[in-house]
């Protein structure tokens, strides 16, 4: 166990010795910012402690804090450059992809509960972007020409994220990629910007053509089977919802059609008529010529993420440099205007020039402003007037996002937080809509028409008992006669679950269901042979090299399943859970996280069963603290954990007070405490 | 028996009177109900502020958006009603969906709004909209109703929060106002307030010990960072501390309540919710809202809408019986709300789509003039033809009721006026 707790400090170590170079864009950027000290008098905090620096960097970069081996390790370091070298290192593990994930699943609201599943995919797409640092043009431009089922190509979750809503859709692209606000125009021209209800509606004509809800009967040629069903039902209301419930799976992704965008009926302005087509155009720059090419999106996707769109570049430098120091150099970060100016031009101009030469590449920009030294400042002390400009005199002080509060306690309860992932329910639903889906294809239209009309039969006759039951139950309440009441209400529950069932038992029949059934077992075989094959694969080494290797243990063994880093958690959180609780966003509306204080904020840490995972004797905290053997080296222990840092001599007084009075359970006492304070749960 | 809704009003009320005797604070729900003002007819003063003649509201919010064609505004027989039947209730010559049988048992002590219309189609827009009465805007966030409530009037229970909210819902917080103005969120009814127990094997004593602990190491950080976030989170502490000793925290216990009532408003999370808004109510809470979603019926409208209005209509008839019986029905404003109707055309999903220009609300109790249908749509349900309502007239109608004072300005701290529903008009006819 001790060699796998310091596997991480070594390659930092070994980082570190390694040649060290202070980019000199960033010097760049710290003479840019600086000018601004001198224009409007501001003083710059002093340089931050490495204490400070570690935690801040964990935080900002992984998304948690520093265990205390690892805290130990890198303070341990003398020699030049070492903090650029943590921020190197820290870009390059497993925690960069968690903590980038949770920032963009806030932006681009990812939900994991999508119809069928889809989610689980475009989540996937997300986070393979993320973890192979795909460019972020490319990673734009791959969302908005997104086409095809979702198991081939999760980015089509950008289009099932609002399927149904393709309006909202280029407005959220509009407002994420381009910082510009169109939703007002929707309906009438834009109150307080230039846009009209055309210039929305012509943005809009680029990506009208992506169907988000296939029909999935289109899918198949069924309407010869149809037609043999010598029954009108065949075309009932229960027919064609039976139909759509088994052929759905046909029904997960996009498809491109010629589907043309037209004004609304009420369409009020002098420049068209009502219901006229709308032809594709861009808000501004170069106008972007329709037909040149097999799709206009793919013209309008080039346009957009074209480093001559006048916004796109800035939009995501202001989103970074934000995310990096707490302010935007343009605040709000979505609602540009004409008159929209960076509190630093010059800088904003420089950062832009920065993001082309790299190539949009967002690890080595974010890289540069790490590696600042308005970053490696002291936070900012006072008040921050949120109403007029920042001028970098520092980072700001920060409330912890929900996501890194939760995977810090995560960090002070299990051994190797980033590596822990969970039960991947995700990638199995995936598989098991692709094979659905490909089953579907393969039976005959007669058959699927057959199981939907049994369905379709099994609904009628619900249809048909059910609205007798509430016609008494309407008697009922009549005469006010409360317990026949809940006694109907009863029944007509009962009735629908009596239906849900037979409705099951005929897809089971009919191939459906059972296939089902088959999948998830082979999933169980498909994981149990992976791991004989690993443990086939660790025998076979041993024997090559002679030397004996041991068994790989589980290093969770023992430690809640709900210990698990945020991003592998259900997007979002349920309802109640500590993330949510903490202002997790729920993912309905862009950038919808909170980190404002609340009264069930305060009750979790005081009374859940937080404190408790936190001070299992198995967890990394505990076991720093059993393993040291002074006092005093457990005092550090619980400091370096909890806050990277030793206590002062004040707060080492307070904790052999509590020593003396409790014994062991001085401990206890301090580390409740100390999650409880606000220096824990804000970054410095 | 059939009147088990009384008969455990009986011992709750004992119960709730020991609280209220038991209980350090003062002036509880007993003394208001003493007041005369509550309960005197408020005559039909015009403009903007009367005298209440409700103190609490209990907000339920139906969330994606309700079908007003399928519920308060029924176009029987016609193309754009679908296979929806209207049933007649128990006001004359009203008539609403047969999907909500047991609302039109209470149509005698309540208000159909038909005319409302909204400017915004999104629902984050539109849900913003419904509980604030401004337009989202990049720069400021708005208040709710609940946090309006309370700036405008105070608290009358000082550990309760003045404005609780039952499962979920974005907007309609605290806004530009401090934090302590923002709504209690709970998530499962059931489970009350959760955390608010003392850890397993900890007692009071050792408990205190402890909070004086955190301060103590707080002291440092806190002279450091003086900043509004920080202070915030102090100030979240005190009051959870005070929550915890609070005698009133009971009022988020649902196990106190009898099964039955428990059972009669439903076994679902709204219907719970309902309940608990009851239960929060009696202990001086101002504003309770729940929310019930799945509203949102692109697709199968025609059965995904029956199962909502289940819930729905078993909770809000429930609830308005068990209010009228507790006397509580008439200083509380029951509201059903939305974000948009749906489009009386019926989509080739079998769904209906957003529809903000003509929708329904629906305002119960709290001195309003029961049976009456305010404002008309044509028959398609698409256009309103008469007494159309603004969003923010429909707010400032519930404000009015509740007395406040619509014209006062509150400036957020960047300095720009705002009042409870920006310039909406009362509706002062829906008030006896």
């Amino acid at each position: 166990m001790k060699s796998l707790l310091f596997f991480v400090p070594a390659i930092l170590l070994a980082a570190i010795a390694s040649a060290f170079s202070y980019p000199a864009e960033s010097r760049k950027i710290d003479t840019l910012v600086e000018a601004n000290y001198a224009k409007y008098d501001i003083a710059p905090n002093p340089p931050s402690s490495d204490e400070v620096f570690l935690r801040r960097a964990y935080l900002d970069i992984i998304g948690r804090i520093p265990t205390k081996a690892e805290a130990d390790a890198w303070l341990g370091i003398d020699a030049p450059g070492k903090r650029s070298k943590l921020v190197d290192y820290l870009m390059t593990t497993e925690g960069f992809t968690s903590h980038f994930y949770n920032y963009w699943a806030d932006i681009l609201r990812l939900k994991s509960r999508m119809q069928g599943g889809t989610g689980a995919a475009y989540i996937e797409w997300v986070k393979d972007a993320i973890n192979s640092n795909k460019p972020y043009d490319q990673f734009v431009r791959e969302m908005v020409t997104a086409d095809g089922m979702v198991w081939d190509n999760g980015a089509v979750g950008y289009y099932l994220r609002d399927a149904g809503m393709p309006l909202d859709n280029m407005s959220n692209t509009s407002q994420i990629f381009l910082g510009t606000q169109l939703v007002c125009a929707q309906c009438h021209d834009h109150p307080f910007d230039r846009w009209s209800q055309m210039d929305y509606y012509q943005m809009a004509a680029f990506t009208y053509g992506v169907e988000t809800r296939i029909n999935p009967q289109q899918m198949l040629d069924l309407d010869d089977a149809m037609k043999r069903q010598e029954d009108r039902r065949t075309t009932s209301r229960n027919m064609r919802r039976a139909l759509n419930d088994i052929l759905e799976p046909l029904s997960y992704g996009t498809r491109e059609t010629e589907r043309n965008l037209k004004l609304p009926y009420d369409y009020q302005y002098d420049n068209a008529d009502p219901e006229d087509v709308v032809k594709p155009g861009v808000l501004f720059g170069r106008d972007v010529r329709v037909g040149r090419s097999d799709s206009s999106r793919d013209e309008y996707a080039a346009w957009l993420t074209s480093p001559d769109n006048p916004r796109f570049t800035t939009v995501i430098v202001n989103r970074l440099w934000k995310k990096v120091m707490g302010v935007g150099l343009i605040e709000p970060v979505d609602d540009f205007k004409d008159s929209t100016l960076a509190s630093n031009p010059e800088l904003m101009k420089y950062l832009e020039e920065q993001m082309k030469r790299l190539k949009y590449d967002q690890r080595a920009f974010i890289r540069l402003l790490y590696n600042t030294k308005t970053y490696q400042r002291q936070a900012t002390g006072g008040d921050v007037p949120t109403d007029e400009p920042y001028h970098f005199p520092g980072p700001i002080l920060k409330r912890m996002s929900a996501e890194q509060l939760w995977d810090s306690v995560v960090t002070l309860s299990i051994p190797e937080p980033d590596k822990r992932v969970a039960n991947n329910n995700g990638r199995y639903n995936i598989e098991k809509m692709k094979a659905l889906a490909d089953s579907l294809r393969a039976r005959t239209p007669t058959s699927i028409v057959k199981q939907a009309k049994e369905i379709a039969d099994v609904m009628d006759d619900y249809d048909e008992k059910s609205s007798k039951v509430r016609e008494k139950l309407l008697a009922a309440q009549e005469a006010d006669d409360t317990e026949r009441v809940t006694g109907l209400r009863k029944d007509l529950s009962d009735l629908g679950r009596e239906r849900n069932k037979l409705v099951a038992a005929i897809n089971e029949s009919a191939g459906s269901g059972m296939m089902m059934g088959e999948e998830m077992s082979m999933f169980e075989m498909r994981a149990k042979e992976r791991e004989e094959e690993e443990e086939k694969r660790r025998l076979a080494e041993e024997k090559k090299s002679g030397k004996k290797t041991k068994k790989p243990t589980d290093p969770w063994k023992g430690f809640g399943r709900h210990l698990v880093r945020s991003s592998h958690l259900p997007s979002p959180a349920p309802n109640g859970h500590f993330l949510r609780e903490f202002g997790q966003s729920d993912r309905e509306t862009i950038e919808n996280s909170s980190t404002d204080a609340s009264v069930a904020q305060a009750l979790m840490l005081l009374n859940s069963n937080i404190s408790k995972d936190v001070l299992n004797s198995k967890s990394p905290l505990m076991q720093a603290v059993s393993n040291a053997k002074t006092q005093k080296e457990k005092q550090d222990a619980v400091f370096y954990s909890i806050y990277s840092r030793p206590p002062t001599d004040n707060e080492r007084e307070l904790f052999d007070l509590q020593i003396d009075l409790k014994g062991d359970e001085g401990y206890e006492a301090v580390i409740y405490a100390l999650l409880n304070t606000s220096e824990f749960s804000f970054v410095q | 028996m059939k009147d088990i809704l009384f008969k455990a009003d009986e011992g709750t009320r004992r119960q709730f009177m020991r609280m209220t005797a038991g209980s350090t604070l003062g002036v509880g729900l007993l003394s208001q109900a003493m007041t005369e003002d509550v309960f005197a007819a408020a005559g039909t003063s015009e403009g903007a502020r009367k005298r209440p003649t409700a103190r609490n509201v209990i907000y339920l919010y139906m969330s994606g958006g309700m079908t007003h064609i399928d519920t308060f505004d029924p176009k029987p027989g016609t193309e754009v009603g679908g296979p929806v039947k209207a049933i007649p209730t128990k006001a004359d010559g009203v008539f609403i969906s047969e999907y909500l049988p047991g609302i039109a048992q209470h149509m005698g002590k309540a208000a159909i709004i038909r005319s409302l219309t909204s400017t915004q189609g999104a629902h984050a827009q539109g849900n913003y909209f419904m509980h604030t009465s401004y337009s989202p805007r990049g720069t400021i966030k708005h208040p709710g109703l609940g946090a309006w409530i309370q700036r405008l009037d105070g608290k009358t229970n000082r550990t309760l929060p003045a404005a609780v909210r039952v499962g979920g819902g974005a907007s309609g917080g605290a806004g530009f106002m401090e934090s302590k103005f923002a709504p209690l969120q709970l998530g499962n009814p059931n489970e009350g307030l959760r955390n608010s127990k003392l850890l397993e094997g900890l007692n009071d004593r050792e408990f205190d010990d402890r909070l004086a602990l955190v301060n103590a190491f707080n002291k440092k950080f806190r002279e450091t960072y003086n900043q509004k976030d920080v202070r915030a989170q102090k100030d979240m502490y005190e009051d959870a501390v005070k929550l915890m000793r609070s005698a009133d925290l009971q009022a988020f216990d649902l196990s106190k309540e009898d099964a039955k009532i428990r059972e009669a408003y439903g076994d679902n999370s709204f219907g719970q919710g309902a309940l608990l808004a009851r239960r929060l109510l009696e202990n001086d809470v101002r504003f309770v809202e729940v929310n019930l979603g799945g509203w949102d019926t692109h697709q199968n409208n025609f059965v995904s809408v029956p199962q909502r209005t289940a819930t729905l209509d078993q909770a809000v008839s429930t609830l308005l019986t068990d209010l009228e019986r507790r006397g509580m029905l008439e200083e509380t404003i029951v509201v059903i709300a939305t974000e948009f109707g749906r489009t009386p055309r019926i989509n080739q999903n079998d769904g209906r789509d957003h529809f903000p220009s003509a929708f329904s609300g629906f305002i119960a109790g709290g001195g309003v003039k029961g049976g009456t249908v305010y404002g008309k749509t044509d028959e398609r349900a698409s256009n309103v033809v008469e007494g159309k309502l603004q969003v923010p007239d429909f707010n400032a109608t519930i404000a009015y009721g509740l007395g406040l004072p619509l014209d006062k300005v509150i400036t957020s701290p960047s300095g720009r006026p705002f009042t409870i529903a920006h310039k909406g008009r009362p509706v002062t006819e829906l008030f006896g």
